[in-house]
């Protein structure tokens, strides 16, 4: 039997026992699930040496090829990994230690920070797209501008009343098109992890042995 | 006067331009400090009511799920939430789905419930933090001790007085999921069927509106949506937080977003206007 | 006169499906009436209005205990129920509650397991360690100390079960969708199946000629994700298309298991590369950025599951001037993606993608998801006419779990 037909079996195998689990309410459910799940954890952690040595590789060309200020990217890169590394593995990461005050201090502002530009992004996307354009368009428009409004409260003082609009567009078509869509969503994943699971979709290597 | 070149201006104008008024519009309210009134939706009520009708004694399980990205948003839910819980003497068993917010969680915990002077082991724990939501929540229906053996603080939870004799849903009289990625829907798809208590989301703005239709079919039986349900379920908590003074610049900032869009539309109009004329 | 047919379809799928909204309200309320009424509470207070002796009233036990392992678990856990006593019901608070007596049967060790308060009529027994018979007592209290025992309840101990009856709709669903899935691929060659259109519309844009690498990146959730799994399918099929008209592609991924996975797929495609990010949404988004801004981008796909920073990625490839073509499952993402995008695969559409472009694939896949989505039509239909006509067992069938 070859190596693909082997991963196929496999595959079925570890897919039956993480559907059987799911049935099964005595022990030996609760046991399977978590085996399936420490593996996945560490799959996922060996995943994760595996894509920081090429992240490492990638910045090393990187800081070969660039020249002049082009250089302290990669070079930032390194200096944050070894901090990183360093405090983590050898001194405590408790409240108040290095570790801890370089993820409170640095990368939670940071992450704020970068999550905060959506703001500003949505206006000059909104002041872009939202145009008179066509039928369509117009009806998103007038459903951004009935949501803007009546979500907040200096809306009502503007437009009164404008809430039971915005209130309506969330509990009605929202309601309608969004359970349509998850009901959509939901048939084609079962239906793409049974194919998983059977071996019709895969690895591409296994259609091109 | 120019007005082609006008109208070309208007509709290119430099992204950095806009950028500076939505600043200015959050910037200048939350630095002038005014706290906003609103007015509670139904779920953001219903959210309330749920935990109003506990009694003391009974206990909450929490789980959060959240990154500091979308702390300024789901924090003063929480703060909220557990001011709301502690002053009744309900307890809470709380659980992180997200590494990140793991810490953020409990510092979050523990400043609260020092206020209230809620004492670790007895009126609240913290399990710790888990990946993989549905097989988190499936365990959890079970039984906590063989998912979280112990704390992250090394107590065994069977030696802990809150969490000794827990031995799975049935033992919580509400679940509250405070959320800004896709554990909440995980706990309504896997929560809901093995769980016959409330469930109680606290959802960013984003994925607010999605969880409308589970609203209305009653799989949660309260929603907290966006900076704006935390700023209507501060004022039902009766507390000045974050939220009702971050909803005005909020506010402000809506108003710019609209006079931005019609600017938008009345150039682009123009500019059609101006093409047919020219022929 | 298409145009007008699209929005006749838009309108009537919302009004439809809208309609089950109202449809579960009902019957979710109908389902608890009849529970409640089902218990008997409605007599029991009915005797307390015409009868007020309260003082006079004799103690007495809680009878008809029924004790049962609870149902569809891993054991451990006992269900108790029993009739009120009579003075709970009609003494007026002259019961100050009751107290749960537990002891293995073969000894006659009674001990204390739980205090409960007046009107409670049952009791989860979740320390009852799996077979090990039990019996139970329930003891009466009032607030002047008296107390009254009740008969031994009969022996009753806790197993683990191996089967949830309830989940039986879920295995016929599994069976059915299995049975589907056998039969759409042996169905012999048939005329052309029509092909979304922005599928096609994704295929003619890859095979276009490009100067600069096409950068692809196939979402920010991880590889359990279906959507990153029907994305990394769709990346395959892409890569065949590009290898015949030569052209490369640049892969950008925040999840490790993916990379490894978007490597393997790019080992059938020269010149190209796949780039492991950060599994951080932020950090990649801004390395994604950076890396749009500061080289050369002729199109861009991102197709997968994304989360707020949708917007981040898109607006990144906008500023840079690409041509976006973008996918996610995650519905709250759809606005941003369609204002920013000159392309947008919604919802299920990404799931077809992949098996759409394969010469092998698209037949089966696309008729198996229209079965399927036929079966799900015909479901709904039915649950609202249930609903609207109390067919209480067509609602039951679809309940799967404790409620």
């Amino acid at each position: 039997m070859n190596r693909d037909n082997r991963l196929r079996i496999m595959v079925l195998i570890l897919g039956l026992l993480a559907i059987l689990q799911f049935f099964i309410p005595h022990n030996t459910g609760r046991w399977i699930n978590r085996f399936l799940l420490d593996w996945l954890v560490i799959l996922e952690f060996f995943a994760l040496i595996a894509g920081i040595v090429a992240l490492v590789r990638g910045q090393l060309i990187s800081l070969r090829k660039t020249q002049g200020n082009a250089r302290i990217y990669p070079g930032l890169f390194f200096v944050g990994l070894a901090i990183m590394i360093v405090t983590g593995l050898v001194g405590p990461i408790a409240e108040g230690s290095l570790f801890d005050t370089c993820f409170r201090w640095f990368l939670q502002p940071l992450q704020s920070t970068l999550f905060s530009l959506l703001a500003f992004y949505m206006a000059y996307a909104a002041f872009r797209s939202f145009r008179l354009k066509s039928a369509p368009a117009t009806i998103l428009l007038l459903s951004a501008v009935i949501m803007l409004m009546g979500r907040m409260p200096l809306g009502e003082r503007v437009i009164p009343n404008i809430s039971l609009f915005a209130n309506w567009i969330v509990r009605v078509p929202n309601v309608g098109s969004t359970r349509g869509l998850w009901i959509g969503i939901g048939l084609a994943g079962i239906a793409t992890a049974m194919r998983v699971i059977i071996g019709i979709e895969g690895p591409a290597s296994w259609r091109r042995r | 006067m120019d007005y082609p070149a006008l109208v070309a201006s208007i509709s290119g104008i430099d992204r950095r331009v806009i950028y500076l008024v939505i600043a200015l519009s959050i910037m200048v309210p939350l630095l002038l400090a005014s706290y906003a009134r609103v007015e509670p939706e139904i779920e953001t009520v219903s959210f309330y009511e749920r935990i109003q009708d506990l009694s003391e004694g009974d206990i909450i399980l929490l789980s959060v799920d959240y990154m500091p990205g979308s702390a300024s948003e789901l924090e003063p839910m929480i703060t909220a939430f557990l001011k709301q819980v502690f002053s009744k003497h309900i307890k809470i068993v709380a659980l992180s789905l997200n590494a990140q917010g793991t810490g953020l969680l409990e510092s979050s915990i523990e400043n609260v419930a020092a206020e209230y002077g809620k004492n670790y082991g007895d009126d609240w724990v913290f399990l710790g933090y888990r990946p993989s939501s549905p097989a988190v929540i499936i365990s959890l229906s079970g039984s906590p001790h063989s998912l979280f053996p112990e704390d992250p603080r090394g107590n065994e939870l069977s030696d802990l007085p809150l969490t000794t004799d827990l031995n799975g849903f049935e033992d919580f009289n509400a679940i509250v999921a405070i959320a800004s990625g896709a554990s909440a829907q995980d706990w309504v798809i896997y929560g809901y069927e093995r769980y016959t208590g409330p469930i109680l989301v606290g959802l960013s703005g984003g994925i607010g509106p999605a969880f409308q239709s589970f609203y209305d079919t009653h799989h949660v039986k309260g929603i907290i949506a966006g900076l704006q349900g935390a700023a209507e379920y501060e004022q039902l908590v009766g507390i000045r937080g974050e939220a009702l003074r971050a909803v005005f610049a909020q506010s402000v900032a809506h108003l710019v977003f609209v006079g931005l869009i019609v600017v938008g539309n009345l150039s682009f109009l123009a500019a059609l206007w101006i093409e047919r004329a020219m022929g | 006169m298409n145009g007008c047919r699209t929005w006749i379809k838009v309108v009537l799928l919302m009004l439809i499906g809208s309609i089950p909204l109202y449809a579960q309200i009902n019957t979710a309320d109908a389902l608890n009436d009849s529970v409640m009424s089902g218990i008997g509470m409605d007599s029991v207070f009915a005797e307390v209005d015409s009868i007020a002796f309260a003082d006079t009233l004799p103690l007495t036990a809680v009878d008809n205990i029924v004790a049962h392992d609870s149902p569809n678990d891993a054991g451990g856990v006992v269900e108790l129920y029993w009739t009120l006593s009579r003075a709970d019901v009609l003494g007026q608070g002259r019961v100050s509650g009751y107290q749960v007596l537990r002891s293995e049967a073969s000894a006659d060790e009674f001990r204390i397991i739980a205090r409960l308060g007046p009107g409670t009529d049952r009791f989860v027994d979740t320390n009852a360690p799996a077979a090990i018979d039990y019996k139970y007592i329930i003891r009466t209290l009032t607030y002047s100390g008296d107390f009254v025992d009740s008969e031994v309840s009969p022996v009753v101990s806790s197993s683990g079960q191996w089967f949830r009856p309830q989940y039986i709709p879920i295995i016929v669903a599994i069976v059915v969708i299995a049975f589907l899935m056998f039969i759409t691929r042996r169905l012999p060659v048939m005329d052309e199946i029509w092909i979304f259109p922005s599928i096609r519309n994704l295929a003619e844009t890859v095979i276009k000629p490009h100067t600069e690498p096409l950068v692809y990146v196939p979402g920010t959730g991880s590889y359990s994700c279906m959507a990153t799994i029907a994305s990394i399918t769709l990346m395959e099929q892409l890569i065949e298309l590009m290898r015949e008209h030569d052209n490369d592609m640049e892969v950008n991924v925040s999840d490790p298991m993916t990379f490894s996975a978007a490597t393997e797929c790019l080992e059938n495609l020269d010149h190209s590369t796949a780039y492991f990010i950060s599994p951080d949404k932020a950090v990649f988004s801004m390395a994604y950025t950076h890396k749009m801004l500061t080289k050369p981008v002729e199109t861009a796909i991102l197709m997968g599951t994304m989360d707020d920073e949708s917007l981040l990625l898109t607006e990144a490839g906008s500023r840079a001037g690409a041509f976006q073509i973008a996918g996610t499952d995650n519905v709250s993402q759809i606005p941003f993606l369609l204002s920013t995008c000159e392309l947008t695969l919604i919802g299920e559409v990404l799931f077809l993608a992949g098996p759409q472009l394969s010469p092998d694939g698209y037949r089966a896949a696309t008729l198996l998801h229209d079965r399927l989505k036929r079966i799900a039509w015909i479901l709904l239909l039915l649950g609202i006419l249930g609903a609207k006509l109390g067919w209480d067992w067509y609602i039951r069938l679809f309940e799967t779990g404790v409620r």
